[in-house]
């Protein structure tokens, strides 16, 4: 095998190369040279690809099979259950409503505090995000949005406390960064604040569900809450 | 399969799915739909499973049908994403990082599938060729010239003026 040979298998297949090249890696100072590189830009090429996985993805994907399971299931027995359907679907939209209601404003607040400080790669993160990207995920939680309070650093959709979904945003203000965070299901009986290892967090009645405002700027919270009033716009009213 | 062996798959799979998916289309919200569905695709199908140890690729296969069905309806952009819609990861050198994916996203798809399916899914020539429906000898083509292309901007070089000297 000569060089060019070795380096075609090489970058073909820089794990398998075959025993070929690599007897011929072993006598060719110039190729062992060459495939110590490759294998350096093999290893940076996997930590590149290897995005963050969101967070309860499988457990997501098995919920909605289970939920494809009930439904290929009760079909059979439709017309006589449709009726005991309909009673439970009533019992369960009122558990659902107590269990709700059960998250007081202050646990959330304090579930929010604590994803917040489990996911400091939002706080580190300089994405340079789209404005369009900023517009979708807003309209994702049914809201409408004026102007950004600053550039936006990073955008998820995460897990929320208490279960289901909500959009993880970061802005760098001119007072620092704000994280908001919007919980269209998570509906609260009033606003809260809450002050914790540094941090403040805003929680606001948002539409039907609800939003957090988190700082490390105590004193301007207030002025982030404003913006929140004046700029996000939902269904029957402002925030 | 029965519903635990199922779950099994899931948990084994979807975060190697969800690379994959992410790189097909770059975007978190898609790639999680992407595997959604194609885990529902493989229950509804699971009767035509016949081979357990086959069981990634026909998963790689399902997925990447969704993303061109996907593609099809959605006309999703594939080459003119916007390079700052990249995250960066949880990884020590954030900005090599970055560096790194701006690179992997300025690659075509034809030449990053593959090396996706080499390097994340740990697939063989002979496996990604049959999984993509091309030949061998066009995986290693393509892989070589993707890494080629990626070892060029690496090293700083203007596309298509780098020469390695050979013996």
């Amino acid at each position: 095998m000569n060089c060019l040979e070795f380096r075609r298998a090489a970058l073909a297949d820089p794990h398998h190369p075959g025993h070929e090249a690599l007897a011929h890696e072993a006598s060719c100072p110039t190729c062992a040279h060459f495939y110590r590189e490759l294998r350096m830009q093999e290893e940076a090429l996997y930590e590149a690809m290897n995005v963050p996985v969101p967070d309860g993805l499988a457990d997501r994907v098995l919920l909605r099979q289970a939920r494809g399971w009930r439904e290929r299931f009760f079909p059979r027995f439709a017309t006589p259950a449709l009726a005991a359907s309909l009673v439970l679907a009533a019992l369960l939209g009122l558990v659902w409503q107590f269990q709700s209601d059960a998250l007081t404003p202050e646990m959330l607040a304090a579930g929010i505090l604590a994803h917040v400080e489990e996911e400091p790669k939002a706080l580190l993160a300089e994405q340079r995000v789209p404005l369009a990207r900023l517009v979708t995920a807003v309209k994702r939680s049914g809201g409408e949005l004026g102007m950004p309070p600053g550039e936006t650093s990073y955008v998820n959709h995460c897990p929320l406390p208490g279960g289901g979904t909500g959009e993880h945003l970061v802005f760098n203000t001119p007072h620092g960064k704000l994280t908001l965070i919007l919980m269209p299901d998570k509906r609260i009986a009033h606003a809260v604040r809450l002050d914790r290892d540094g941090l403040t967090v805003s929680l606001m009645p948002a539409g039907a569900g609800s939003l957090a405002l988190i700082s490390d700027n105590r004193e301007k919270i207030g002025e982030a809450e404003n913006w929140a009033r004046e700029n996000l716009r939902w269904q029957g009213g402002r925030t | 399969m029965n519903k635990s062996a199922f779950e099994h798959l899931v948990r084994a799979y979807s975060g190697e799915l969800y690379r994959f998916a992410y790189w097909q289309c770059r975007d978190r919200g898609v790639a999680e739909d992407l595997v959604q569905e194609t885990f529902a695709r493989a229950w509804n199908a699971r009767a035509q499973l016949r081979d357990a140890a086959m069981v990634k690729p026909w998963l790689y296969r399902i997925l990447r049908n969704e993303h061109a069905r996907l593609h099809e309806k959605k006309s999703l952009p594939i080459d003119d994403t916007e390079l700052s819609e990249l995250p960066i990861s949880d990884g020590v050198d954030l900005e090599r990082d970055y560096a790194v994916r701006e690179q992997l996203a300025m690659l075509s798809p034809q030449y990053r599938e593959p090396l996706l399916m080499q390097t994340l899914g740990g697939f063989s020539c002979a496996e990604i060729a049959e999984t993509m429906g091309i030949g061998q000898d066009a995986v290693m083509q393509r892989l070589t010239r993707a890494r080629l292309a990626l070892r060029r901007l690496w090293l700083g070089e203007a596309l298509g003026t780098s020469k390695e000297k050979t013996s």
